[in-house]
């Protein structure tokens, strides 16, 4: 019918929601005789209802005047309402008091256009969950954008691919809100090789984190990607993991095999200690056979490790195909 | 106490200065009003009155008002319902009398120039000036405060209007609430102002 209004619309008297179309549908006539019997009575014994009634007929009279009202309202607002010359009076009435600000100039500082309003408070009218919602996840754009091509472009950082989960332990990944990044060290050498396409933009020495959409309150996992260590090189890769790390996840990518299941043990650098193990590790993959272990990251100190994979052979025993070294950097 | 001009029953009866002390004090149902409670209840009316399309609602409610008073007066008390809902129990009986009376004056439809056009549009620029005339002669004997309500209470069109609203509820420290009724009652009475203005 109308245009909206913040009218009130609870009674105080009974506590009822009067609704404005209804109060609209009343004074054109158009309510059913209990329902306007109904209405006639509550518009002497109820304040309230009196209070909103006028206020809905004003903004009524005003949607008239403003040509806001739809085609079926305006017809029945001028075969019924305007019939009382008293209601055209009034109609009158809202037509000088339309005009009235174009007419003394010196009204105009008591208005106050929409585009007057405070930014914030407008802001506030303006923001429903909807567009709440694309902007925190505009904002999150841009953030990964600004810190992927800060990265992309450092030089002492390594290339970070925000790429999805996988159904894997290690990446059942909390997110992390910061960033834990892997710096190459300045004694790497002989690059590890690399397989997967987003790996070739950058140096193809330094491991590659890996991030995951952020929750609220999960834990903080630093996660890094190891790529199958060449025979008879020595490069060791750093690994910068920040002090609000909970945990760390690797993702040790293998090389062709035809094992269905892996062992995999830490070793720490003095020695040859197992400081974790995990035996049964299945690979996950088709392309890229690989394998997700996960480590608190209080386990780990600033210093060097060994990730010893072996493959389980069908009749148990454990056949050594390669050492992951690596240098966690706090 | 206006006379009434349609009632047919009783019509020598008149009001006394009592009998009106003791109605204005019966509307006030305890509270003293100074008879701001009879003017509301006229106003509604008349208002109730002109809802129904009655061609005379002044007079209707006046003669409302006089049966309820001539009641009072005859009964000493009425305790069968509170003030409001007699009058208008009694006001619906008006109506239906009114309907069903023989020297009621009835107007065919087509007979009323449902076609209204607004000010502007019907060429009467000279109503229209009076009317804005008499709006600004209104409007400027408001106080300041009131003024500032009836001017942007009403502005802008749909969300305009609700941004405005709120705003300026904020700004004053009430409710929309409080505010609607504020803004009503001011823009009753600058109807009032104008249309007396106009004579």
């Amino acid at each position: 019918m109308g245009e909206d209004t913040d009218l009130p619309l609870r009674s105080a008297m009974n506590g009822e929601n009067y609704k404005i179309e209804s109060a609209q549908s009343y004074l054109l006539g158009l309510l059913p005789e209990q329902e306007t019997l109904r209405y006639d009575e509550l518009s002497f014994v109820d304040d309230g209802f009196n209070n909103f009634l006028r206020n809905v007929e004003n903004d009524l009279v005003d949607s008239y005047v403003n040509e806001n009202l739809d085609a079926v309202t305006k017809t029945k607002f001028e075969s019924f309402y305007l019939t009382s010359p008293k209601r055209r009076q009034k109609v009158a009435f809202a037509q000088a008091f339309h005009d009235l600000p174009d007419r003394d100039p010196t009204i105009e500082p008591f208005f106050v256009k929409a585009t007057e309003i405070g930014f914030w408070e407008k802001l506030r009218l303006e923001l429903t969950p909807a567009t709440m919602a694309f902007g925190a996840a505009a904002l999150l754009c841009l953030m990964g954008a600004i810190w992927f091509i800060r990265n992309e472009r450092g030089p002492q950082t390594v290339d970070v691919a925000v790429t999805q989960p996988q159904n894997t332990a290690a990446n059942i990944l909390a997110p992390q809100n910061r960033p834990v990044v892997a710096e190459a060290s300045p004694t790497e050498v002989a690059p590890p090789q690399v397989n997967e396409p987003r790996r070739e933009k950058r140096p193809a020495n330094q491991p590659e984190e890996r991030k995951t959409s952020t929750q609220p309150g999960a834990p903080i996992i630093a996660s890094f990607v190891l790529t199958p260590p060449l025979r008879g090189a020595g490069e060791i890769k750093s690994l910068k993991v920040t002090p609000d790390a909970e945990r760390i996840s690797f993702r040790l990518d293998l090389e062709p095999a035809d094992y269905k299941e892996y062992k995999v043990e830490l070793l720490d650098q003095v020695g040859n200690s197992v400081v974790w193990s995990a035996g049964n590790q299945k690979p996950k993959g088709s392309v890229q056979r690989s394998l997700a272990v996960t480590i608190p990251a209080k386990t780990m100190k600033p210093q060097i490790y060994v990730f010893r994979v072996s493959g389980i052979t069908p009749d148990g025993s454990a056949e050594n195909i390669g050492d992951y070294a690596f240098r966690i950097v706090r | 106490m206006v006379e009434s001009t349609t009632s047919k029953t009783k019509s020598s009866w008149s009001l006394s200065e009592s009998s009106f002390s003791s109605f204005l004090k019966w509307l006030d149902d305890g509270e003293s009003s100074g008879g701001q409670r009879y003017l509301e209840m006229r106003d509604r009316l008349v208002w109730y009155f002109d809802r129904k399309n009655c061609l005379n609602p002044n007079d209707l409610a006046d003669e409302t008002l006089n049966r309820v008073a001539r009641r009072l007066e005859e009964e000493g008390e009425i305790i069968t319902d509170a003030p409001a809902k007699y009058c208008y129990t009694v006001a619906r009986f008006v109506f239906l009398e009114h309907l069903r009376s023989s020297d009621t004056k009835t107007t065919p439809l087509d007979d009323i120039n449902i076609s209204y056009h607004r000010t502007d549009e019907s060429g009467d620029a000279e109503m229209k000036e009076l009317m804005l005339k008499c709006l600004e002669k209104c409007t400027s004997s408001l106080d300041t405060p009131s003024r500032n309500i009836i001017l942007r209470y009403y502005l802008g069109d749909q969300r305009e209007k609700i941004v405005n609203r709120g705003a300026l509820a904020k700004s004053l420290g009430i409710t929309a609430n409080a505010l609607a009724i504020r803004a009503c009652r001011i823009r009753n009475k600058l109807e009032d102002c104008v249309s007396k203005c106009l004579g």
